[in-house]
């Protein structure tokens, strides 16, 4: 089972991951939602838009994020073709636009460093995890992966295999390190208190798990995740993996 | 921003106010008071076919009761070009025009009420055109209205403009014969001493505009607020607070109208939460900071929280955040220990992330001015603080109360210009300020001492006109006022880091040689040697100024003419040494230790790093140690706080 998981590092300058229920105000996401990475990957294989979703489901592609810089946000605005009707969209009319004012995402010592964001995939099919394995660890990509729009361009660092230790026990709290989706949690185990003498600083975010054949809108879920040091104490629910990495633990809950 | 995202924000605060009982619906469309007196009936009797206006209720002083209210259904008219349908409202111009023809069109076939009020409509009104033809309305009968002018004897130009004047002389009518002042009046429509709003078909329409006519075009889907299986709509125009643009079809996946529904649907559960919560919102988590109206808007980490527990604490945000933004409130809070101290045991677990939502309504438009979003509890626990700390740094340098810094005087701090059509312009200035404090981004300092030089510009200058502050009976005094609250304003920002902090001259072999309760000040704000020099410079300015206009009659202070208010070059700090420098020599009989502060002054700015220092920090620093002298020279100064007027309710840009 182990050959199932891979790890990778996912990093750019820019990104921007709009909120789905947000368009007036392009609003972003502090990190790759799921759909994102998906998408992502699919680009990667050189898979077509909208032709990736059943295959890349949840019971076949589980993903979990580890916010390594908590990104800061930037608003600029953009201007957005204004379309009452498809007919509009070719600017052959009053040549209009409506101003949108969208987040962008940098790191906090932009420019300069890059987001970092730690990505871990767990993939059910064996020949699934064997192409993607062979597209990232050789950096073979079909298309290029962007940081969520098609501007920022960033690039992948393979990590690895990770080597699963065990899923840790649920019946104690564990840090887990990736953002963690709400009803993985045990009610009302999130630990306030600080750690390592921090405190924690939590954020909800409403996110699209995935979509349907067709685009048709997925499960939406809530997911936590904490700014200052990264780290979630709680008690899980769900399994959480201790995956080695090198020298490197990490504890990670899939959303 | 226009508008924004947090849809689920808004339908969790509507679960929590509405204990999950959408029921209460009805009870939360009416709002808590009104600032009416009275209501008036408009009586249509069908027997004798005639008019009567009755007084049905009366409220104090504060204006009537949300009991008043719902008992004649009061609620906000529809809004924009939409139809009104509501029999009470306080806009005579619907009730005698659209308002019972709609509600004839809008009631099902079998309903009581539209028979009812069909033979209304037949009865008592008469079909209307505009001149043109292009529109027609059923308007009442002006004939059944004694003494009335006839607006309608032939098609008027423009309906809406008739329809006012009508409304208007009725009003007039209304008011002689009820007593009750037109402005202070609602009205409501009665068939035969009944009111219509009391009609159980009227409740069940209102019911179903407000949670069931989104779903007439409903179809099965996942809801994007809850993710449950159910019957979902996309069509959210009813909501206030708009948050998803579904006119321009760019927005729509593939270009396609019907697509919307692909990012945001809403099951009926949830579009009802909303509803509540919007009207909710609008009564318990609004307030203003700066002149600004905001709603303060929690977040719950945990969806499963009691929801009787967090409503408490829910309505306890607003209060905090009032007390936060605000030092007498905030004092006045710590008295209030041990109510306080469950508070914040509560905010402490960072049970809430908070989310400011800046607006403005402008007739039927909510503009969101700003959204700073996800600021944890413990962000304001450090804003009060540091306003504490500060607050005392004030009371140690003796600086009198009613110069002090808290969040609502950055407002006071930013001259924002005035624009007679669009009201205050340069808003954004303000609301940047206040997102890098909630968000701990940092600040430009140069930036800060730009706005700062404006503010002096428009003190020394009285070019008060052009911004929203009006003119204060003493400028010099003004200047000096906010020239403090900014050295204050700048310590607060030092202490939360959200700009670069000074290091302090720890030892300081000249100490014994500054001025009474300077060398404190320096310490307290942590001025730098060439800030140092460059204050005591302001400061022997302000000896040299109180000379001339105390001891040698002189009508101004002409010395402060000599300050380059656009920003002080090198050259011209050196060139203001030496003038003054001069003027201590002219005035050596009054002017005690001067020349030993000019001349240390000199020194410091000399040997400090005063090529760190923009033309703009120098015109501060300068004008900081002008205030210091001020404020000695004048212990019992008339307090003439700067007065700034209230940013005009008019669209901005």
């Amino acid at each position: 089972m182990n050959s199932h998981f891979l790890a990778f590092d996912w990093k750019g300058f820019m990104a921007h991951f709009r909120q789905f229920d947000a368009n007036s105000s392009a609003l972003s996401y502090s990190f790759p939602p799921p759909t994102v990475v998906a998408g992502m990957l699919a680009g990667v294989l050189g898979i077509e838009k909208d032709e990736y979703y059943e295959r890349f489901n949840r019971s076949n592609l589980q993903i979990a994020v580890q916010i390594v810089t908590p990104p800061r946000k930037l608003v600029q605005t953009l201007n957005y073709i204004f379309a009452k009707s498809a007919n509009d969209l070719n600017m052959s009319g009053d040549n209009l636009h409506t101003q949108i004012p969208a987040e962008l995402l940098v790191a906090p010592s932009f420019p300069r460093a890059p987001l970092h964001y730690r990505i871990f995939i767990k993939i059910a099919e064996a020949a699934l995890a064997g192409e993607l394995e062979e597209a990232l660890r050789q950096s073979k990509f079909r298309y290029l992966p962007y940081l969520g729009s098609a501007p920022f361009t960033s690039w992948i660092e393979w990590l690895g295999v990770p080597e699963t230790i065990e899923p840790a026990a649920s019946t104690e709290p564990v840090i887990v390190d990736t953002v963690a989706p709400l009803p993985a949690l045990e009610l009302r185990s999130l630990r306030m208190e600080p750690l390592d003498g921090i405190l924690p600083a939590f954020f909800r975010e409403h996110v699209r798990r995935d979509f349907l054949p067709g685009r048709e809108p997925g499960e939406v879920i809530d997911v936590v995740w904490e700014k200052n040091r990264g780290k979630i104490q709680a008690q899980f629910k769900a399994p959480v993996y201790r995956l080695r990495l090198g020298q490197q633990v990490c504890h990670v809950v899939f959303m | 921003m226009k508008e924004y995202e947090m849809l689920n924000v808004i339908a969790d605060i509507g679960k929590i106010a509405s204990g999950n009982s959408q029921g209460k619906l009805l009870d939360f469309l009416i709002p808590e008071t009104a600032k009416q007196r009275y209501i008036v009936g408009i009586d249509f009797d069908m027997a004798k076919n005639s008019l009567a206006f009755n007084l049905l209720a009366e409220g104090g002083e504060n204006g009537l009761s949300k009991q008043k209210l719902l008992e004649y259904l009061f609620v906000a008219s529809e809004r924009g070009n939409r139809p009104q349908f509501s029999p009470t409202s306080s806009n005579l111009g619907y009730l005698i025009s659209q308002t019972l023809p709609n509600l004839v069109d809008f009631l099902p076939e079998d309903s009581e009420l539209k028979k009812l009020l069909q033979k209304v409509r037949d009865r008592f009104f008469v079909e209307v055109q505009e001149e043109d033809g292009n529109k027609s309305t059923f308007i009442l009968n002006e004939k059944l209205i004694p003494n009335a002018s006839f607006h309608f004897a032939k098609k008027p130009e423009k309906l809406k403009d008739a329809i006012g004047a009508y409304a208007k002389e009725l009003a007039g009518l209304i008011a002689e014969k009820t007593t009750a002042p037109a402005k202070e009046t609602i009205y409501t429509v009665c068939v035969d001493g009944e009111p219509v709003a009391a009609h159980p078909d009227y409740q069940r329409f209102l019911w179903q505009q407000n949670s069931e006519s989104a779903f007439e075009g409903g179809f099965s889907g996942t809801c994007s607020v809850c993710g449950t299986e159910a019957e979902v709509t996309q069509d959210t125009t009813r909501f206030v607070m708009k948050f998803y643009m579904t006119d321009k079809v760019s927005f729509a996946s593939h270009f396609d109208e019907k697509n919307y529904y692909k990012a945001v649907t809403a099951c009926k559960s949830c579009y009802q939460n909303i509803i509540i919560a919007e009207k909710w919102i609008d009564q318990n988590l609004r307030t203003r900071l700066g002149g600004f109206d905001v709603y303060v808007m929690p977040q719950m980490i945990w969806t499963e929280m009691e929801a009787i527990r967090l409503f408490r604490y829910l309505q306890a945000i607003t209060r905090e955040f009032n007390e936060v933004k605000n030092i007498a409130s905030l004092r006045e809070a710590e008295r209030k220990a041990a109510e306080r101290a469950e508070r914040m045991g509560v905010f402490e677990q960072n049970a809430f992330i908070w989310n400011f939502l800046f607006f403005r309504k402008a007739q039927s438009a909510f503009k969101v001015l700003a959204l700073i979003k996800d600021v944890p509890p413990s962000r304001i626990m450090e804003i009060t603080r540091r306003t504490h700390e500060t607050d005392d740094s004030r009371k140690k340098l003796e600086i009198p109360d009613n110069i002090v810094f808290d969040l609502d005087q950055i407002y006071r701090l930013i001259p924002l210009r005035r624009d007679k059509k669009k009201g205050f312009l340069e808003y954004k200035k303000v609301l940047q300020l206040y997102s890098c404090i909630f968000s701990g981004l940092p600040m430009r300092k140069e930036q800060l001492y730009n706005y700062y030089k404006q503010l002096a510009c428009m003190h020394h200058f009285e070019s008060y006109g052009l911004y929203l502050f009006k003119k204060p009976n003493n400028p010099d005094y003004a200047l000096m006022a906010d020239t403090l609250k900014w050295n204050l304003f700048l310590l607060f920002l030092q202490k939360l880091k959200i700009i670069e902090g000074e290091s302090t001259m720890i030892t300081n072999e000249y100490d014994a040689y500054f001025p009474n309760g300077v060398k404190e000040a320096f310490a307290e704000l942590n001025y730098k040697e060439a800030q140092q020099g460059l204050a005591l410079l302001g400061y022997v300015i302000g000896v040299i100024a109180y000379v001339q206009s105390e001891k040698e009659n002189l009508k101004s202070k002409p010395i402060l003419d000599k300050i380059n208010y656009q920003g002080m070059s090198e050259e011209k700090v050196m060139r203001l040494f030496n003038e003054a420098s001069q003027k201590i020599h002219q005035y050596r009989r009054h002017i005690g230790y001067a020349e030993r502060w000019l001349a240390l002054g000199k020194k410091l700015y000399e040997t400090g790093a005063r090529e760190e220092l923009t033309a703009d920090a120098r015109v501060f620093y300068l004008l900081s140690g002008y205030s210091m002298n001020l404020l000695r020279t004048k212990p019992t100064a008339v307090t003439t706080e700067t007065e700034e007027a209230e940013p005009v309710e008019d669209e901005v840009d």
